[in-house]
C-alpha cells in the first residue's frame, strides 16, 4: 500500500461510513418529513392568499378561481372595510395580548416568589392548585365568567353578579377587552410562574448574603441579583404567553362575539365560516407575523438588558428561604384564595350549573342529574340525552383519549429522536437545521396552524393522500405543534446522558438502534415521560388548534362542548368540560405513576 | 436541467389530468346508476329502489336541523335502515362537501340544507349534489318547489317578544322601533358574520328599500331623511350610487348596540324566560314558538310588524354527488316528504311544502297560511350575487 493510497481510502470509508450511519439518514429523512409538515403549509397558505378561491366569486364577478390576485390583500390591508376586517380586530389582539400577558407575568412572578422563595405556609398542596387553571379547557374559564357575569342585555336568567348584587354588572365587566384580558391571564399565568419559578430556584443564598454584606439594600439586591437571573424566565414566559392568548380562539369568541368584538383570531374562523377562504388566510399570515415580532422583540430585550448568569456552581448551593415574619399569613391566605378563585371556584361553578334544569335558575327544586345520567326526553335539550348516555359524547370521549395518547407518545418519541441527534451532531450544519424547523410550529399561533393544514391536506399530491376529515390529521396536527415542547425536553434529557455509555455499548457492538433503545431511551425516560405528560393535557384540552379540522366523525370533547355552548345548551358543555378536566388530571396522575414506577425501578437497579 | 424540469412538470400535469378524467368518468358512472342528473327517469321503481336501499343499508345526511334525530328509529322500524344524521349549519354543510370532494372523500348521501343562494348558484352548477323528486309529488307541490330543487318546508326569520312581561301586546309595531332609543342594546340576533340565514335575512331588508321608506313615514310622520355616516359611505363607494331607506336603517339599527348570541335557541329562551325585568327583543326562527313552556318560557312573534313580519326562506332536500348509498337516499328524501317523516319539524312557524300537509299543520296549529303571513322570500340570487357587497355595507355601517 502507498502512502498516497492511505487517505483516499479512509475518505472513502468514511463517506460510505455517512451513509451507513442511521443517525444521519434518519437527519435527513425527518429534514424532509418536517420540511414537508412545517414549511410547505405555511408556503401553501402564503400561495393561497394570493390566488381566487372557488368561493369567491361572491366577493367579486371577475374571480377567476386558481387564478393570481392582490384582491384578499388589498382589501384587508386598504379597501373600504379594512378597519373592521384587520385594523379593528388587530388592536383588540393586541389589546387583550398585552394586558392578558401583564398580568399573567405579575401573578406568575408573585406567585413564583412566594412560593419559592419566602417561608409561607402550605405550599405543598398550593403548587399543584396552581396549576390547574392551565389543565382546564380554556373555554371553561370563559363560561364559568359568563355564568357569573352574565348582561342582561342578552336577556334571560340573570348571572351570579346580579342575583346576589342585585344590579346588573357593568357592560365592560361583561364582555370585550377586559374579561378576555382578565380569563386569558388566568389561563395562562401558569406558564410564567412555572418557569419563573424554576428560575428562582437556582438563586444561591449566598448571592444574596454576600450582597447584603457588601451593603446593598433589599431592593438593590432585588434589581441586580433576583431581576437578572428571572429575566430570561420572563422573556421566555412573555412569549409563550402573548404568542398563546393571540392565537386563542374560544375564550375570546364566547366573551367577545355578542358585542361584535372580534379578534384576528375570530376573524379567521368567521371569514373561514363565510366561504372566505383567501381573507381568512391573509389574516392568518397576519397572526403568524404578530408572532415572531413578539419573539424577536423579546429576544431583543434579553439579549442587552441580560446577560446568562451562572448560578449552580461546583461549591456548595444553598437555597435558604426568606421569612414573612408577620406576614406569613396573610400572604399564605392571599395566595390561596387566589389559587381556590383560578383553580378550583370555575370547576365548582360549572359543576353547579350542570346540574340545574334550568340554566341560572337557583333553588333547589331545579337540580337533576338529568344532563349527567339521563336517557333522552323530548321536553329537555331537544331530546339529547345525558353525557353519560350519548352515544357521541362517548365518541368523542373515546377520540379525544386516542387522538392525546398517541399524539402525545408520537411527538415525545420524535422529539426525543430530533433531540439526540441535534446534541450528538451538534457541529453538523443539517442538525442545526433539524432543531430549528422542530421549533418553527411553536410560532404559528394555533388557529393559523389549522388553517395551514387546511390548505395543505385538501387533495392528494403524489403518493399523499388527501387527509381532509380524517383522524390521521388531527394526529399529525396536533404532533407537530408539540415538537418544539417534546425536543426541548429531549435534549435536557439527552444533555445528561454521557456519551461514554454509549462508546461502551458501541466498542461492545451494539448498533444505533439497539444503543437507542436500550441506553438513551430508559435513560432519558423520566424527562420525556414529563414532556409526555404535558404533551398529554395540552392535546387533550386543545381547541383552537384543531376546531377547523373537525368532521363529525372525528369530533372530540372539546369541540362537541364548545358546539353545545354555542347552541346555548349550557349545562351539556359544561358537563362536558369537567369531563374533560377529570380525565386530563386523571392521565396527569398515570403519566406521573409510570414516571414514578420507573424511577423507582432504576433506582432498585443502581443498588 | 430545464429538459428535465418541463419534462417532470408534464408527467404531472398528465397524471393529474388522468385523475381528474377518471373522476369524471367515476362520477358519470355514479350518476348513471344513482339515476340522477341527465339519468333521472320519469318513473321510479320504488320497489326496486327499497329492495337496493336495504342493501345499503345506511344512510348519511347533513342536516341543517337537530330534529334529523327523531327519524333514526321510525325509519329503521319501517325499512331497516339506520339514518346516521349529522346536524350542520346549511353554509357549514357546504363548505364540508366542497372539501370532501376536492379531497376525493365521498361519504354523505343526503342534503337536507337552507342555503338556497349557494345550492342554486355554487352547489347545484358544480355538481356537488342532485335534485331528485320523489314521483307522486307532483300537483301537491308548486313548481317552483320540485325545480332548481326539492323544497320540504318553508322556514322564516321573524322578531319575538315576551309575551309575559308585555301583557298589553307587542312593545313594538315597526322594524324602524327597532332603531330608536329605548331598544338600544335590547335586540338579540346571530351575527351576520358567523351566520348565513342572519346574513340573508339582513340583505333581504336591503333588497326592499321602497317597503322601508314608507314605513319610515308611517312611523316617524315624515320622509326619511339620511344620516351623515350613510352619505359619506355612499360618496366614498364605487358600486353604490344613492343613498336608501334600507341602508339607513341598518346603520342606525347596528349603532343601537344589537347584541350577537351564536344560536337561535339561545336568543328565544332569552327573550322568552318569564324570569327577568327587561326583557329584549330577538330576531329568530319562527318554529321556536315550540320550546314556550308554561312558567319558564313564554313568547310570541310580531305578526303585525312593518313594513313586513319576517324573511322567508325554503328548506330543501338534496341527493349528494358520488352518494354512497344513493338508494337509500332517495328512500329518505321520499320518506322525509311524507307525513311519518316530516313530523318532526311539523311545528307552529315550519310550513310544509306539500299543499296537503300545510291544510292540515293549519288545522293544527290555528296559524294563517303561509301564503297569507306578510313575509319577504330571499331572493337566491340576489344574495348571492351582493353578498360582498352586503359585507363590505354591513362592515362599514357597523
Amino acid at each position: 500500500m502507498s502512502g498516497q493510497a492511505a487517505p483516499l481510502a479512509r475518505g472513502r470509508f468514511q463517506v460510505s461510513r455517512l451513509w451507513a450511519d442511521p443517525v444521519n439518514l434518519l437527519m435527513l429523512i425527518l429534514l424532509v418529513v418536517l420540511a414537508y409538515l412545517v414549511l410547505w403549509p405555511f408556503v401553501q397558505l402564503v400561495i393561497h392568499s394570493f390566488t381566487w378561491a372557488e368561493g369567491d366569486r361572491r366577493v367579486s364577478r371577475d374571480a377567476v378561481p386558481g387564478a393570481f390576485t392582490w384582491f384578499h390583500w388589498l382589501q384587508a390591508t386598504t379597501g373600504p372595510i379594512s378597519g373592521k376586517m384587520l385594523y379593528g380586530p388587530l388592536v383588540n389582539t393586541l389589546k387583550t395580548g398585552i394586558a392578558a400577558t401583564i398580568i399573567a407575568l405579575l401573578a406568575g412572578g408573585v406567585l413564583a416568589w412566594c412560593v419559592v422563595r419566602s417561608d409561607m405556609p402550605g405550599k405543598r398542596w398550593l403548587q399543584p392548585m396552581l396549576t390547574l387553571p392551565y389543565i382546564v379547557p380554556s373555554f371553561a374559564i370563559a363560561l364559568a365568567w359568563e355564568a357569573v357575569f352574565r348582561s342582561p342585555k342578552v336577556g334571560g336568567q340573570p348571572g351570579l353578579y346580579e342575583s346576589f348584587l342585585g344590579a346588573a354588572p357593568p357592560e365592560w365587566l361583561s364582555y370585550g377587552t377586559v374579561p378576555i384580558s382578565i380569563t386569558l391571564a388566568m389561563h395562562y399565568f401558569p406558564f410564567a410562574y412555572l418557569l419563573v419559578s424554576g428560575a428562582l430556584a437556582t438563586i444561591d443564598s449566598q448571592m444574596e448574603e454576600g450582597a447584603l454584606i457588601a451593603g446593598a439594600g433589599r431592593l438593590m439586591i432585588l434589581r441586580r441579583i433576583t431581576f437578572p437571573v428571572v429575566a430570561p424566565a420572563f422573556a421566555a414566559a412573555f412569549i409563550l404567553t402573548f404568542g398563546k392568548t393571540i392565537g386563542q380562539f374560544a375564550l375570546p369568541f364566547l366573551l367577545g362575539a355578542p358585542t361584535q368584538f372580534h379578534t384576528v383570531a375570530t376573524m379567521v374562523y368567521a371569514n373561514l365560516a363565510l366561504g372566505l377562504d383567501s381573507m381568512a388566510f391573509v389574516l392568518a399570515i397576519i397572526l403568524i407575523a404578530m408572532s415572531l415580532v413578539s419573539i424577536w422583540m423579546a429576544n431583543r430585550f434579553v439579549g442587552k438588558k441580560s446577560r446568562r448568569f451562572e448560578t449552580i456552581s461546583g461549591k456548595g448551593f444553598r437555597n435558604r428561604v426568606i421569612p414573612l415574619g408577620a406576614w406569613k399569613w396573610p400572604v399564605f391566605a392571599g395566595v390561596a384564595l387566589f389559587a381556590f378563585t383560578v383553580g378550583v371556584l370555575p370547576l365548582i361553578l360549572l359543576g353547579v350549573q350542570s346540574v340545574m334544569l334550568i340554566d341560572g335558575f337557583y333553588g333547589l327544586e331545579n337540580l337533576t342529574w338529568h344532563f349527567w345520567t339521563g336517557t333522552s326526553n323530548p321536553d329537555i335539550a331537544f331530546g339529547e340525552p345525558g353525557v353519560l348516555h350519548n352515544s357521541l359524547i362517548l365518541g368523542a370521549a373515546w377520540n379525544t383519549i386516542r387522538l392525546a395518547f398517541i399524539s402525545a407518545v408520537i411527538a415525545s418519541v420524535v422529539g426525543l429522536v430530533i433531540a439526540y441527534i441535534v446534541v450528538r451532531r451538534d457541529n453538523n450544519p443539517l442538525a442545526r437545521a433539524l432543531d430549528q424547523l422542530a421549533f418553527i410550529p411553536f410560532l404559528f399561533p394555533t388557529i393559523a396552524f389549522g388553517a395551514m393544514y387546511l390548505t395543505l391536506f385538501a387533495e392528494p399530491v403524489g403518493p399523499i393522500p388527501a387527509l381532509y376529515g380524517t383522524f390521521t390529521l388531527l394526529v399529525l396536527i396536533s404532533v407537530v405543534s408539540r415538537l418544539p415542547y417534546s425536543v426541548k425536553t429531549g435534549m435536557t434529557a439527552v444533555t445528561q446522558i454521557g456519551r461514554e455509555l454509549e462508546e461502551a455499548a458501541e466498542v461492545a457492538g451494539a448498533g444505533w438502534g439497539m444503543r437507542f433503545r436500550r441506553i438513551v431511551m430508559p435513560l432519558a425516560g423520566p424527562g420525556v415521560l414529563s414532556g409526555m405528560m404535558v404533551s398529554f393535557v395540552g392535546v387533550m384540552r386543545e381547541l383552537s388548534l384543531i376546531i377547523l379540522l373537525i368532521t363529525p366523525s372525528t369530533r372530540v370533547l372539546m369541540t362537541v362542548g364548545f358546539g353545545y355552548a354555542e347552541e346555548g345548551m349550557t349545562q351539556l358543555s359544561n358537563a362536558l368540560v369537567l369531563i374533560v378536566a377529570v380525565l386530563t388530571i386523571i392521565g396527569e396522575l398515570i403519566l406521573w405513576w409510570i414516571g414514578k414506577g420507573r424511577i423507582a425501578r432504576l433506582r432498585e437497579k443502581q443498588t | 436541467m430545464k429538459y428535465i424540469k418541463t419534462r417532470t412538470i408534464l408527467a404531472q400535469a398528465t397524471a393529474l389530468s388522468l385523475v381528474l378524467s377518471g373522476a369524471a368518468l367515476a362520477d358519470e358512472a355514479w350518476q348513471k346508476a344513482a339515476g340522477v342528473g341527465e339519468y333521472a327517469t320519469q318513473d321510479q321503481d320504488w320497489a326496486a329502489i327499497e329492495a337496493e336501499a336495504k342493501e345499503e343499508g345506511q344512510v348519511v345526511v347533513y342536516s341543517v336541523s337537530s330534529r334529523i334525530a327523531k327519524l333514526v328509529d321510525g325509519f329503521k322500524e319501517k325499512y331497516g335502515i339506520d339514518i346516521v344524521g349529522h346536524d350542520i349549519p346549511s353554509d357549514l354543510q357546504i363548505e364540508k362537501l366542497r372539501r370532501e370532494h376536492r379531497a376525493g372523500i365521498y361519504s354523505v348521501d343526503v342534503l337536507f340544507n337552507s342555503e338556497a343562494p349557494l345550492l342554486l348558484n355554487e352547489v347545484l352548477p358544480n355538481g356537488l349534489a342532485w335534485n331528485f323528486v320523489p314521483s307522486g309529488l307532483e300537483g301537491d307541490l308548486d313548481p317552483s318547489e320540485m325545480k332548481p330543487f326539492l323544497v320540504q318546508r318553508h322556514s322564516s326569520r321573524v322578531i319575538y317578544y315576551n309575551t309575559a312581561l308585555n301583557p298589553d301586546g307587542p312593545p313594538i309595531d315597526s322594524l324602524w322601533d327597532l332603531t330608536r332609543e329605548e331598544w338600544a342594546g335590547r335586540t338579540l340576533l346571530p351575527s351576520p358574520l358567523e351566520d348565513g340565514l342572519s346574513a340573508n335575512f339582513m340583505q333581504t331588508i336591503l333588497h326592499n328599500p321602497d317597503e322601508m321608506a314608507a314605513a319610515y313615514e308611517r312611523e316617524f310622520g315624515e320622509p326619511i331623511t339620511y344620516s351623515e355616516d350613510v352619505m359619506e359611505m355612499v360618496a366614498d363607494s364605487a358600486d353604490i350610487e344613492e343613498p336608501d331607506a334600507s341602508m339607513e336603517w341598518l346603520y342606525r339599527f347596528m349603532n343601537n348596540e344589537p347584541v350577537f348570541q351564536g344560536s337561535t335557541t339561545k336568543i328565544f329562551r332569552n327573550v322568552a324566560d318569564v324570569n327577568q325585568d327587561n326583557p329584549p327583543l330577538g330576531i329568530t326562527t319562527f318554529s321556536k314558538m315550540r320550546d314556550n313552556e308554561d312558567g319558564v318560557y313564554a313568547a310570541a312573534p310580531l305578526f303585525d310588524l312593518d313594513p313586513f313580519f319576517g324573511v322567508s326562506y325554503p328548506t330543501a332536500l338534496l341527493m349528494a354527488d358520488m352518494a354512497p348509498h344513493p338508494n337509500a337516499a332517495k328512500l329518505l328524501i321520499r320518506y322525509m316528504m311524507e307525513e311519518d317523516g316530516f313530523a318532526p319539524w311539523n311545528e307552529p312557524g315550519d310550513y310544509a311544502a306539500r299543499t296537503s300537509l300545510e291544510a292540515k299543520q293549519l288545522e293544527e296549529f290555528g296559524l294563517p297560511k303561509f301564503g297569507d303571513l306578510n313575509l319577504r322570500a330571499i331572493d337566491a340570487d340576489e344574495i348571492y350575487y351582493t353578498k360582498y357587497g352586503f359585507l363590505a355595507l354591513y362592515l362599514e355601517l357597523s
